[in-house]
């Protein structure tokens, strides 16, 4: 029968150009090299998300741990800011400045985002952070107990977008359906940078049709479906999407391996997988 | 026809050098012969059921029974021990590793709601199974629908 069609559609059962060799397994830097057209080896490679410090949970993560990591899939640098820290006080101080201490000492692999929590006196750390260097912020709804339409949320926002601060919010595990909230707040805040933690995949696939007309709201990938990562690739286009890992939670390797797998599937171009994988953080950041 | 080989790579490069269909190979690997691929059928199978494990440890995990999510688990690695193709074999070498590491992590003691990393392991490992189903029903819908 696919003789007749008159050619064997082989990518339905592989890849000639991504099935590994021997000894080669899946999270090794050879065959995510290749998975990603070469990217990892010819173009800067930019993570969105990642955690130094740690977690209530137990998770932690240091700086050389961090590196090794990267280091060992070619990662240029990441994105990084407090987890969840049990030392975050009312602001987040604390763990903020942890952040910036790693940054000084690799300021060539990091740009450190500052953490902070609407339901405190968020304004003096966010002045100080701001005026120490930070290049965005991380907002965790669930972790710090607020609706991201609540007038203290929005204020941070607003703050944000009058500095010209991209926002990390995490719309992932454990948070509600936001993509209406989402979608109120970069209709009024046009210059606001939005960038979604995990791709908004409670919300999914409503949050694809909600969020694609706002050209200002940007989908992160660490820990998505793969099903809802297709529908961000194939709704959204490649030009919205930011790699991320959250490491330590996830690993370059998955994260990496996941994404390239996806956009292959969607049928993203080879030439885009340059943006997807740090072209666009890069942009968005003023650095590209 | 039967082609030999150990390397994935060489066979599938073999295959399509030759113009030969997948489904119509098997492989001698020199200790046993197993199709280069499954048929539809059989594939889809096999990723559901390896979804399904992994998709009910994650639920179970959520609700905080651990035992019993520790109880798919080890389904899930039994029904991902023997390599039902030759080309499988690489990508349920991987699930196995993600499995193990969300056991591991409870077995360490992260067994709590506000534990986040056994999630993200199962998460990887249903992504995987998903990718596997994916990757021939996005193939066939796009002979169907061809990208204009």
């Amino acid at each position: 029968m696919v003789g007749q069609l008159g050619r064997i559609p082989y990518e339905r059962y592989f890849e000639t150009s991504v099935v590994p060799e021997p000894g080669v397994p899946m999270h090794s830097y050879a065959y995510l090299r290749r998975l990603t057209f070469d990217v990892l080896e010819t173009s800067p490679v930019w993570d969105t998300h990642a955690h130094l410090g740690r977690d209530r949970d137990g998770r932690s993560l240091g700086l050389d741990d961090l590196l090794r990591d990267l280091d060992e899939y070619h990662v240029d640098g990441t994105v990084v800011f407090a987890f969840d820290d049990p030392d975050q006080g009312v602001d987040f101080r604390v763990p903020n400045e942890r952040v910036w201490a790693a940054y000084e000492q690799a300021p060539d692999r990091l740009i450190p985002f500052m953490r902070l929590n609407p339901n405190g006196p968020w304004q003096p750390e966010y002045r100080r952070c701001l005026d120490c260097g930070h290049r965005g912020i991380k907002l965790h709804p669930r972790a710090q107990d607020f609706p991201l339409g609540s007038p203290a949320a929005r204020e941070v926002f607003g703050q944000a977008a009058a500095d010209g601060l991209p926002v990390l919010v995490h719309t992932g595990y454990g948070t509600g359906a936001v993509s209406t909230e989402l979608a109120a707040i970069a209709r009024e805040l046009p210059d606001l940078l939005l960038i979604l933690g995990h791709s908004t995949f409670v919300d999914m696939p409503r949050a694809v049709a909600v969020l694609a007309a706002y050209p200002n709201i940007y989908f992160e990938t660490s820990v998505v479906g793969a099903y809802d990562l297709f529908e961000v690739l194939d709704t959204i286009g490649p030009f919205r999407v930011l790699y991320g890992s959250d490491l330590p939670y996830a690993s370059s390797a998955n994260s990496l391996h996941e994404l390239a797998v996806m956009a292959n599937i969607v049928g993203v171009e080879a030439a885009h997988f340059a943006d997807l994988f740090g072209g666009n953080l890069l942009r968005l950041l003023g650095r590209g | 026809m039967l082609l030999r080989g150990t390397d994935p790579l060489e066979v599938c490069q073999e295959v399509v050098a030759r113009g030969l269909h997948p489904e119509e190979i098997d492989v001698d690997t020199g200790d046993q012969i197993l199709p280069l691929v499954l048929d539809d059928r059989h594939h889809l199978l096999t990723w559901i059921r390896l979804y399904s494990r992994c998709l009910a440890a994650s639920t179970l995990f959520l609700a905080g029974a651990v035992d019993r999510c520790v109880w798919e688990i080890d389904a899930a690695l039994i029904a991902a021990e023997d390599a039902p193709c030759f080309l499988d074999e690489i990508y349920l070498a991987e699930l196995r590793d993600l499995l193990r590491s969300a056991r591991e992590q409870m077995l360490a003691g992260e067994t709590d709601i506000e534990h986040y990393g056994p999630y993200v392991a199962l998460t990887e490992a249903e992504n995987l199974c998903a990718t596997r189903m994916i990757r021939r029903e996005v193939h066939a819908d796009r002979r169907r629908y061809p990208r204009t």
